[in-house]
């Protein structure tokens, strides 16, 4: 297997005459997180869909693992923001079992067992297994989502801002509960955040978005939050 | 009594259907009313019950159940065929956006005179006023419902590479359930409606007639307790297919937290 995860090769995006953003290029081994950071509308969600291969690149390519991204796979799972991508009528449980079964050659009880066995990972308990998502908290539904990607076991995990909608205690719980299972299951991710400390948490590499239209990339070190803070104006 | 308690709105409703009928009953007992304008309770039920069981009423009902399934049948066909053409092209989308809610103005009844002279006054002319008065609103509460599928539904079937039958299947119709239900409960009173107008309009087709013929026949011959019997009927059916299918369904979308209580 190649030792480069993802390779993002001067990617630009532009609608029209407006470029949203350009030269954004980046490299990531497996296992590593990358966060990109960056003031609303810089095209934060934009880049991670390109990558994801929900749009398309207006120049520049996305390399996974030797495998140039021309359309959406199974190699990278994308967990869009918001509370809305559980399936409203399956349980928490059959969310992830159906999407496994849908998405390998998997038996059910093979699919039930490790659908169990990830939704434990990110910490949700037996007695939620059968809810309903409307059932379920904002943060559980969060993790949920995330588990339900991690069983589908792909190369790459998207993340757009998981943890926006959610409190600050339960955010810190599942921002370690996911880090642990991605590294648990040597999850290349990429996480898109508004949140500087949560990049700095999460991220070995940090792209930033600054607001004269750079884009700069920093490796994760104890000064990274005021590196940050200088190319972000704040 | 803890059940009175917890159904206790349930049960002052019951019991003011009961004091009207009783108030009814009362009324046409003392001849405060004449019988040929409205007959007592208990004979409208004793007809009722003498119609469906010796007389014919039970066939008309059949047979007014049987043309209604017919045209749901090809309402629901033409409004998937409609959807279908509406996604695959913008242009006729855009002409439907205009002409559905022109023809769903237009009541069932005013296109009597029309179907009249294009169809003739068989079967086939009440199927295609019940048609017309379900296709529009079916079809439009389908392309709705459509639309209002989450965008993360179709990503993450996208992200699994899910065919496009499982899709349908598995995703798309269970996501759109709310507003097919919906949209059933108006199609359904919506052909009701018609069809017991369009055959106390045409009367017997032939030597067979539904429910709407039985009616208008016994009010020609001023039977008021058969009227009512055939109204009855009506109710009843009403309350069937609110409780046997709707309610059932309501129940489970209420469990899946896409309908409120």
């Amino acid at each position: 297997m190649s030792n480069v995860a993802v390779s993002v090769n001067d990617v630009a995006k532009r609608y029209n005459k407006h470029t949203v953003f350009k030269n954004v290029s980046f490299k990531l081994k497996p296992g590593e997180t990358i966060a990109i950071i960056g003031y609303s509308g810089c095209g934060k969600t934009t880049l991670l869909r390109i990558i994801g291969g929900f749009e398309r690149p207006s120049s520049g390519n996305i390399v996974i693992f030797d495998k140039n991204v021309e359309a959406p796979s199974k190699n990278a799972i994308l967990v869009s923001q918001g509370q809305n991508q559980l399936f409203p009528w399956k349980t928490a449980l059959d969310n992830v079992i159906w999407a496994l079964m849908m998405a390998t050659d998997i038996k059910y009880s093979d699919a039930k067992d490790v659908s169990r066995r990830y939704l434990l990972d990110l910490k949700i308990s037996e007695s939620d297994f059968d809810k309903y998502p409307h059932q379920l908290s904002g943060g559980m539904k969060q993790r949920t989502t995330i588990a339900r990607a991690l069983a589908l076991h792909p190369q790459i995990l998207l993340l757009d801002e998981p943890f926006a909608s959610l409190d600050e205690l339960t955010k810190q719980q599942a921002q370690n509960v996911v880090m642990d299972a991605c590294k648990l299951h040597n999850v290349t991710t990429i996480l898109v955040t508004h949140d500087i400390n949560e990049a700095a948490k999460m991220a070995t590499k940090i792209l930033v978005f600054c607001p004269n239209g750079k884009v700069e990339l920093l490796k994760n070190t104890n000064n990274s939050i005021e590196m940050i803070r200088k190319l972000l104006n704040v | 009594m803890k059940v009175f308690q917890k159904n206790k709105y349930q049960l002052r409703a019951f019991c003011l259907i009961c004091v009207i009928i009783i108030l009814w009953e009362l009324i046409t007992r003392q001849g405060l009313v004449p019988n040929y304008i409205l007959p007592p309770f208990s004979q409208v039920i004793y007809t009722t019950w003498i119609e469906l069981t010796t007389g014919s009423l039970f066939v008309m009902v059949g047979r007014t159940l049987l043309v209604l399934i017919e045209a749901l049948a090809i309402s629901f066909l033409l409004s998937a065929i409609i959807v279908f053409i509406c996604q695959k092209s913008k242009t006729f989308l855009s002409f439907y956006n205009i002409i559905a809610p022109a023809m769903n103005s237009i009541p069932s009844m005013a296109l009597l005179p029309l179907v009249i002279m294009w169809i003739g006054i068989g079967n086939a002319a009440i199927v295609t006023l019940v048609v017309h008065s379900v296709l529009w609103t079916f079809t439009i509460y389908l392309l709705k419902s459509i639309s209002a599928i989450p965008k993360e539904y179709r990503e993450f079937t996208d992200n699994i590479n899910l065919g496009i039958f499982r899709k349908i299947k598995d995703v798309f119709f269970p996501a759109v359930l709310p507003h097919i239900v919906a949209g059933l409960k108006i199609a359904c009173s919506r052909a009701w409606r018609s069809i017991i107008g369009a055959e106390i309009i045409f009367g017997a087709i032939g030597t067979a007639g539904g429910l709407g013929y039985f009616i208008n026949i016994n009010r020609q011959f001023g039977n008021m307790d058969k009227v009512l019997s055939g109204v009855l009927i009506i109710v009843l059916i009403g309350l069937i297919m609110e409780y046997a299918i709707f309610s059932k369904l309501d129940k489970l979308l209420k469990k899946w937290g896409m309908k409120n209580e």
